[in-house]
């Protein structure tokens, strides 16, 4: 849509070394965040130095994945035409166990081992799972941390 | 003056309350694609403020616009108009919180004689731009590395997205109701329809239909989300002294208050996530006219969703926080009779998305009282403008209010 995105646009540029750690773990099916040893917290987006006590942060660690349903929306029409092929899609926003005031931008799908579209609700649990990202017909994909319910049902 | 707590702040003004007037009005045709320049829409509409404010090209010595759509720059000013005088100039201002922003900015040349007619004017021609794909509103976004590799990879884009999921959370929250945020649709579309010129202006919308029209981004309709037009508008401010011999009516500038939010662009972030720097703003802006949210008989606010309306008529205190939905239930936004007459014109949502500047030449119109939709016995109009990272509220007042 615009000059000066990177090739595999809206995937993720895996060459930006700011989110480029985080991507690297979703590969390995790791969902991974910074953690600021001084603060003792995981510090999301991630950053050049801890917003907290502006120390680097080198260390990058891996969360449980598990969290709960801030909010979400089904997008139902193609708001730039690279998203054309995967609507109707659900984009959410998670809390994380770990810490409640992280919020994590993610997709949310439905389990493999329940595959009716499932009923949403504020707060309610949901966990990691990694799933294969593309952008139809672009047949370029990542491996990506979206979201699903805990529960069945 | 602050009233800050935590995740904002309201922006030190000095107080100049009651030390300027609007003395001219002038606006564009409003439309979709018009073929036309944002620049040629501008000169429309600064050429239309000029003459209601009985003025020459020459006796204004001050233009404002927004650095983000430069449609009427001083330089294309004296070439259009064959002028050559010095122009006081700022950039900051034009529409959404640049048009509260504005007369601030007026003032302040004004108060130490760097001005004496300061013009501000808005103009986009985004409906022609739209056909050709450059322009628009969503771009500003991408140059934020967070958002291009962490939300964009995850369909977490553009605004309609984004003002969904505040929509969706300002449920789980509150309870608020589709039901609730289509009566600020419909109320909109009806002012529309009673305002010639608006673009929604021959195009009834009932809350069936609102119900009814596509879902782009659960929970939003189309019929939440702007429109995108060609069109612009301009207003002039001058001292009080000055506006009084101007042909028509002044309108004073009672207060103006700015406030911003310390997330900036990072919407997700925000905490609180359902609210806008307008909690910073408008105490400022009406402990500066003197006011409090009763005296309000109109109000004008930016609309691009639906959902951002209704968090402003909370956060600038027309309601409690929360309590937006029932707020707008029945007639309360109504121009004839409502307890608070809401976007007179149809706003971003039926009228044309030119950004606010619309909305303060509405305000304008309303306080003369020639304004198609015009509210009763109006005294006291508030004009709230919203860019995200930051809100500005205009208070207007009737010269004899």
């Amino acid at each position: 849509m615009t000059a000066g995105l990177h090739l595999g646009f809206p995937l993720p540029d895996r060459d930006e070394p700011l989110t480029a750690p985080f991507w690297d773990a979703a590969q390995r099916h790791e969902f991974a965040m910074q953690w600021c040893g001084s603060c003792s917290r995981f510090v999301w987006y991630p950053r050049e130095s801890c917003s907290g006590c502006g120390g680097a942060l080198p260390e990058w660690r891996v969360l449980s994945g598990r969290g709960a349903l801030f909010t979400w929306t089904e997008v139902a029409r193609a708001l730039i035409p690279e998203y054309g092929g995967t609507v109707p899609y659900t984009t959410a926003i998670v809390t994380l166990a770990e810490d409640d005031r992280i919020r994590f931008v993610t997709r949310l799908v439905a389990r493999d081992d329940d595959p009716r579209p499932p009923i949403l609700r504020g707060g309610m649990a949901v966990e990691v799972t990694f799933r294969p990202l593309s952008f139809p017909p672009a047949t370029d994909a990542v491996t990506a941390p979206f979201v699903q319910p805990v529960e069945l049902g | 003056m602050t009233h800050g707590d935590g995740w904002g702040r309201a922006v030190d003004l000095d107080d100049i309350g009651g030390q300027v007037a609007i003395c001219g009005i002038g606006e564009s045709s409003y439309s979709r694609a018009s073929g036309r320049t944002a620049t040629e829409i501008a000169l429309d509409a600064a050429t239309r403020a000029i003459e209601d404010a009985g003025l020459e090209p020459s006796d204004i010595d001050g233009l404002t616009w927004s650095q983000f759509a430069p449609a009427l720059t001083a330089e294309i000013f004296h070439d259009h108009f064959g002028t050559s005088h010095e122009l006081f100039s700022d950039q900051d201002c034009g529409a959404a919180t640049g048009a509260a922003h504005a007369p601030y900015v007026a003032a302040r040349a004004i108060a130490d004689g760097r001005a004496k007619y300061v013009l501000n004017s808005h103009a986009v021609a985004w409906a022609t731009e739209r056909e050709q794909m450059v322009g628009g509103p969503g771009e500003s976004y991408l140059g934020f590395v967070e958002k291009l590799n962490l939300e964009l990879p995850f369909g977490f884009f553009p605004q309609p997205v984004y003002f969904a999921a505040i929509a969706r959370r300002h449920m789980i929250e509150f309870g608020t109701t589709p039901e609730q945020l289509g009566r600020i649709a419909v109320v909109s579309r009806r002012h529309a329809n009673l305002t010639p010129g608006a673009v929604m202006h021959d195009r009834p919308l009932d809350l069936a239909g609102y119900l009814g029209s596509p879902m782009i981004a659960d929970p939003l309709h189309q019929m939440d989300c702007c429109l995108i037009s060609d069109g612009g508008a301009a207003f002039i401010t001058t001292s009080r002294d000055r506006a009084r011999d101007r042909p028509n009516a002044p309108v004073v500038v009672a207060g103006v208050g700015e406030g911003t939010s310390d997330y900036g662009l990072h919407l997700v972030e925000q905490d609180p996530f359902t609210s806008t720097p307008q909690v910073y703003a408008a105490p400022a802006a009406f402990e500066m006219a003197g006011i409090t949210p009763d005296d309000v008989d109109v109000v004008t606010i930016y609309d691009p969703f639906t959902i951002v309306a209704l968090m402003q008529l909370e956060d600038m205190g027309f309601c409690a926080k929360g309590e937006g939905g029932a707020f707008v239930e029945g007639d309360t936004l109504a121009y004839d009779g409502g307890r608070l007459p809401y976007n007179p014109h149809g706003g971003l949502l039926s009228h044309a998305y030119v950004l606010g500047i619309a909305h303060v030449v509405e305000l304008v119109k309303q306080l003369r009282g020639v304004a198609a939709a015009q509210v009763a016995d109006c005294s006291v109009g508030v004009y709230g403008g919203y860019a995200v990272w930051d809100s500005g509220t205009l208070v207007l007042t009737r010269e004899d209010a």
